[in-house]
Protein backbone atom coordinates (compact mmCIF):
# COMPACT_ATOMS: atom_id res chain seq x y z
CA UNK A 1 0.00 0.00 0.00
CA UNK A 2 2.17 2.67 -1.14
CA UNK A 3 0.04 5.64 -1.58
CA UNK A 4 2.56 7.49 -3.48
CA UNK A 5 1.13 10.31 -5.32
CA UNK A 6 1.05 9.65 -8.96
CA UNK A 7 3.50 11.89 -10.56
CA UNK A 8 1.78 13.99 -13.04
CA UNK A 9 4.41 14.72 -15.54
CA UNK A 10 2.52 17.42 -17.16
CA UNK A 11 4.82 20.14 -18.18
CA UNK A 12 3.65 23.27 -19.79
CA UNK A 13 1.60 22.28 -22.81
CA UNK A 14 3.60 22.75 -25.90
CA UNK A 15 2.16 25.36 -28.06
CA UNK A 16 1.31 23.81 -31.38
CA UNK A 17 1.46 25.93 -34.43
CA UNK A 18 -0.96 25.56 -37.26
CA UNK A 19 1.10 24.09 -40.12
CA UNK A 20 -0.75 26.12 -42.70
CA UNK A 21 -0.29 29.39 -40.85
CA UNK A 22 3.40 28.61 -40.48
CA UNK A 23 3.83 27.93 -44.16
CA UNK A 24 1.90 30.38 -46.26
CA UNK A 25 2.78 28.59 -49.46
CA UNK A 26 1.25 25.34 -48.38
CA UNK A 27 -1.98 24.71 -50.19
CA UNK A 28 -4.75 22.57 -48.87
CA UNK A 29 -5.69 20.40 -51.78
CA UNK A 30 -8.14 17.53 -51.81
CA UNK A 31 -6.46 16.17 -54.92
CA UNK A 32 -3.30 15.28 -53.05
CA UNK A 33 -4.03 12.21 -50.92
CA UNK A 34 -0.49 12.04 -49.54
CA UNK A 35 -0.93 15.42 -47.98
CA UNK A 36 -4.51 14.95 -46.86
CA UNK A 37 -3.70 11.69 -45.15
CA UNK A 38 -1.58 13.44 -42.59
CA UNK A 39 -4.72 14.91 -41.09
CA UNK A 40 -6.65 11.72 -40.63
CA UNK A 41 -6.04 8.89 -38.19
CA UNK A 42 -4.99 5.49 -39.43
CA UNK A 43 -8.65 4.55 -39.26
CA UNK A 44 -9.51 7.39 -41.51
CA UNK A 45 -11.05 9.77 -39.01
CA UNK A 46 -10.39 13.47 -39.18
CA UNK A 47 -7.88 14.45 -36.51
CA UNK A 48 -9.48 16.93 -34.11
CA UNK A 49 -8.14 20.39 -33.73
CA UNK A 50 -6.97 19.86 -30.17
CA UNK A 51 -4.60 17.21 -31.44
CA UNK A 52 -3.65 18.62 -34.79
CA UNK A 53 -3.10 22.08 -33.34
CA UNK A 54 -4.50 23.74 -36.37
CA UNK A 55 -6.28 27.06 -36.34
CA UNK A 56 -10.03 27.00 -36.90
CA UNK A 57 -9.81 28.42 -40.37
CA UNK A 58 -7.40 25.84 -41.66
CA UNK A 59 -9.04 23.00 -39.81
CA UNK A 60 -12.24 23.80 -41.66
CA UNK A 61 -10.42 23.91 -44.96
CA UNK A 62 -8.70 20.60 -44.26
CA UNK A 63 -11.95 18.97 -43.15
CA UNK A 64 -13.55 20.06 -46.41
CA UNK A 65 -10.63 18.72 -48.40
CA UNK A 66 -10.88 15.40 -46.58
CA UNK A 67 -14.55 15.10 -47.36
CA UNK A 68 -13.91 15.83 -51.00
CA UNK A 69 -11.06 13.38 -51.20
CA UNK A 70 -13.25 10.73 -49.62
CA UNK A 71 -15.98 11.33 -52.13
CA UNK A 72 -13.76 10.62 -55.10
CA UNK A 73 -12.28 7.60 -53.30
CA UNK A 74 -8.78 8.96 -52.90
CA UNK A 75 -8.90 8.26 -49.19
CA UNK A 76 -11.19 5.88 -47.30
CA UNK A 77 -14.20 6.86 -45.23
CA UNK A 78 -13.25 4.30 -42.65
CA UNK A 79 -10.58 1.66 -42.50
CA UNK A 80 -11.76 -1.58 -41.02
CA UNK A 81 -9.77 -4.27 -39.28
CA UNK A 82 -6.24 -5.18 -40.15
CA UNK A 83 -6.70 -4.46 -43.79
CA UNK A 84 -6.43 -0.74 -43.25
CA UNK B 1 -23.88 42.22 -70.51
CA UNK B 2 -25.88 39.84 -68.50
CA UNK B 3 -26.01 36.08 -68.30
CA UNK B 4 -22.42 35.48 -69.32
CA UNK B 5 -20.73 35.29 -65.96
CA UNK B 6 -17.88 32.91 -66.35
CA UNK B 7 -16.40 31.11 -63.44
CA UNK B 8 -13.47 28.83 -63.17
CA UNK B 9 -14.28 25.25 -62.27
CA UNK B 10 -12.48 21.98 -61.89
CA UNK B 11 -14.06 18.59 -62.30
CA UNK B 12 -12.77 15.19 -61.34
CA UNK B 13 -14.42 12.24 -63.03
CA UNK B 14 -13.82 8.67 -61.94
CA UNK B 15 -14.83 5.96 -64.37
CA UNK B 16 -14.91 2.20 -64.00
CA UNK B 17 -11.63 0.63 -64.93
CA UNK B 18 -13.35 -2.50 -66.21
CA UNK B 19 -15.25 -0.41 -68.71
CA UNK B 20 -11.91 0.23 -70.32
CA UNK B 21 -10.05 3.15 -71.78
CA UNK B 22 -12.35 3.27 -74.77
CA UNK B 23 -15.35 4.09 -72.62
CA UNK B 24 -13.34 6.75 -70.90
CA UNK B 25 -12.29 8.24 -74.20
CA UNK B 26 -15.87 8.36 -75.35
CA UNK B 27 -16.91 10.07 -72.17
CA UNK B 28 -14.08 12.53 -72.48
CA UNK B 29 -15.14 13.27 -76.00
CA UNK B 30 -18.67 13.92 -74.86
CA UNK B 31 -17.44 16.28 -72.23
CA UNK B 32 -15.29 18.21 -74.68
CA UNK B 33 -18.16 18.39 -77.14
CA UNK B 34 -20.44 19.68 -74.46
CA UNK B 35 -17.85 22.27 -73.52
CA UNK B 36 -17.65 23.43 -77.09
CA UNK B 37 -21.39 23.57 -77.48
CA UNK B 38 -21.94 25.50 -74.30
CA UNK B 39 -19.08 27.87 -74.86
CA UNK B 40 -16.97 26.64 -71.99
CA UNK B 41 -13.26 27.26 -72.31
CA UNK B 42 -11.03 24.36 -71.36
CA UNK B 43 -7.97 25.38 -69.39
CA UNK B 44 -6.38 22.13 -68.44
CA UNK B 45 -6.93 18.44 -68.73
CA UNK B 46 -5.06 15.77 -66.85
CA UNK B 47 -5.27 12.05 -66.95
CA UNK B 48 -4.33 10.71 -63.55
CA UNK B 49 -4.21 7.12 -64.61
CA UNK B 50 -5.68 4.04 -63.10
CA UNK B 51 -5.84 4.28 -59.37
CA UNK B 52 -6.93 1.89 -56.70
CA UNK B 53 -10.09 3.19 -55.09
CA UNK B 54 -9.86 3.74 -51.35
CA UNK B 55 -13.07 1.75 -51.03
CA UNK B 56 -15.06 -0.27 -53.55
CA UNK B 57 -17.75 1.62 -55.44
CA UNK B 58 -20.42 -0.43 -57.18
CA UNK B 59 -18.15 -3.47 -57.01
CA UNK B 60 -15.34 -1.65 -58.76
CA UNK B 61 -11.99 -1.59 -57.02
CA UNK B 62 -10.10 0.56 -59.46
CA UNK B 63 -10.96 3.72 -61.27
CA UNK B 64 -9.69 5.82 -64.12
CA UNK B 65 -9.33 9.45 -63.14
CA UNK B 66 -9.83 12.46 -65.34
CA UNK B 67 -9.35 16.01 -64.25
CA UNK B 68 -10.67 19.05 -66.12
CA UNK B 69 -10.18 22.71 -65.43
CA UNK B 70 -12.30 25.13 -67.42
CA UNK B 71 -14.06 28.46 -67.54
CA UNK B 72 -17.79 28.19 -67.89
CA UNK B 73 -21.16 29.47 -66.87
CA UNK B 74 -23.15 27.85 -64.15
CA UNK B 75 -25.53 26.46 -66.69
CA UNK B 76 -22.77 24.37 -68.20
CA UNK B 77 -21.97 22.79 -64.86
CA UNK B 78 -25.59 21.79 -64.47
CA UNK B 79 -25.60 20.14 -67.86
CA UNK B 80 -22.28 18.45 -67.24
CA UNK B 81 -23.45 17.05 -63.93
CA UNK B 82 -26.56 15.74 -65.58
CA UNK B 83 -24.55 14.02 -68.28
CA UNK B 84 -22.20 12.48 -65.75
CA UNK B 85 -25.01 11.26 -63.58
CA UNK B 86 -26.60 9.48 -66.48
CA UNK B 87 -23.44 7.81 -67.62
CA UNK B 88 -23.02 4.16 -66.76
CA UNK B 89 -19.26 4.24 -66.53
CA UNK B 90 -18.94 7.13 -64.11
CA UNK B 91 -18.39 6.05 -60.55
CA UNK B 92 -17.90 9.45 -59.01
CA UNK B 93 -17.64 13.02 -60.11
CA UNK B 94 -16.86 16.19 -58.26
CA UNK B 95 -16.96 19.77 -59.46
CA UNK B 96 -15.41 22.56 -57.46
CA UNK B 97 -15.63 26.27 -58.18
CA UNK B 98 -12.15 27.73 -58.19
CA UNK B 99 -12.88 31.39 -58.75
CA UNK B 100 -15.70 33.75 -59.49
CA UNK B 101 -16.20 36.23 -62.26
CA UNK B 102 -13.54 35.26 -64.74
CA UNK B 103 -13.43 36.98 -68.09
CA UNK B 104 -12.35 34.44 -70.71
CA UNK B 105 -11.22 37.15 -73.12
CA UNK B 106 -8.64 38.46 -70.68
CA UNK B 107 -7.87 35.25 -68.88
CA UNK B 108 -4.25 34.21 -68.98
CA UNK B 109 -4.30 30.61 -70.10
CA UNK B 110 -0.60 30.37 -70.76
CA UNK B 111 0.80 28.83 -67.66
CA UNK B 112 -1.91 26.38 -66.72
CA UNK B 113 -2.73 25.24 -70.18
CA UNK B 114 -1.97 21.62 -70.64
CA UNK B 115 -3.84 18.74 -72.17
CA UNK B 116 -3.05 15.12 -71.59
CA UNK B 117 -3.97 12.50 -74.12
CA UNK B 118 -5.87 9.50 -72.95
CA UNK B 119 -4.44 6.03 -73.44
CA UNK B 120 -6.03 3.98 -76.17
CA UNK B 121 -7.30 0.46 -76.26
CA UNK B 122 -3.81 -0.68 -77.13
CA UNK B 123 -2.66 0.32 -73.68
CA UNK B 124 -5.30 -1.83 -72.09
CA UNK B 125 -4.08 -4.11 -69.39
CA UNK B 126 -0.95 -2.17 -68.85
CA UNK B 127 -1.01 0.02 -65.82
CA UNK B 128 -0.99 3.34 -67.44
CA UNK B 129 0.41 5.88 -65.06
CA UNK B 130 -0.34 9.55 -64.98
CA UNK B 131 1.66 11.88 -67.12
CA UNK B 132 1.35 15.07 -65.14
CA UNK B 133 0.35 16.52 -61.85
CA UNK B 134 1.18 15.66 -58.27
CA UNK B 135 0.53 12.05 -59.04
CA UNK B 136 3.34 11.85 -61.50
CA UNK B 137 5.59 13.63 -59.09
CA UNK B 138 4.74 11.20 -56.37
CA UNK B 139 5.48 8.41 -58.78
CA UNK B 140 8.87 9.99 -59.20
CA UNK B 141 8.69 10.78 -62.86
CA UNK B 142 10.26 14.11 -62.17
CA UNK B 143 8.70 17.52 -62.21
CA UNK B 144 7.84 17.76 -65.85
CA UNK B 145 5.36 20.56 -65.49
CA UNK B 146 5.79 24.14 -64.51
CA UNK B 147 2.75 23.94 -62.32
CA UNK B 148 4.11 25.88 -59.40
CA UNK B 149 1.73 24.96 -56.61
CA UNK B 150 2.63 21.34 -56.49
CA UNK B 151 6.19 21.91 -55.41
CA UNK B 152 5.19 23.85 -52.36
CA UNK B 153 2.92 21.07 -51.24
CA UNK B 154 5.77 18.69 -51.40
CA UNK B 155 7.88 20.82 -49.09
CA UNK B 156 5.10 21.15 -46.65
CA UNK B 157 4.76 17.39 -46.50
CA UNK B 158 8.05 16.85 -44.79
CA UNK B 159 7.92 19.85 -42.58
CA UNK B 160 5.19 18.80 -40.19
CA UNK B 161 5.60 15.08 -40.13
CA UNK B 162 6.03 15.18 -36.35
CA UNK B 163 2.27 15.40 -36.15
CA UNK B 164 1.60 12.03 -34.62
CA UNK B 165 3.93 12.53 -31.66
CA UNK B 166 1.09 14.06 -29.72
CA UNK B 167 0.08 10.97 -27.85
CA UNK B 168 -1.71 11.22 -24.54
CA UNK B 169 0.34 11.31 -21.39
CA UNK B 170 1.07 7.84 -20.06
Amino acid sequence: MTTQKKKKRRGPPRRKVCPFCADKNARIDYKNPAMIKRFVTERGKIVPRRISGMCAKHQRAVALAIRRARHIALIPYAATGAAG
Amino acid sequence: MSAATFRKYETVVVTRHDAGHEAQRKLHQRITELMEKEGARPVRFEFWGKRRLAYPIAKATKGLYMYHVYLAEGEFVRKLNRALQLSQVVLRHLTVRLSDGVDPSTYDFGKEQHFDTLPTEADEGRDHGPTTGWNAEVAGEGAATGFGDEDSEEDEDEESSGEDSDEDEE
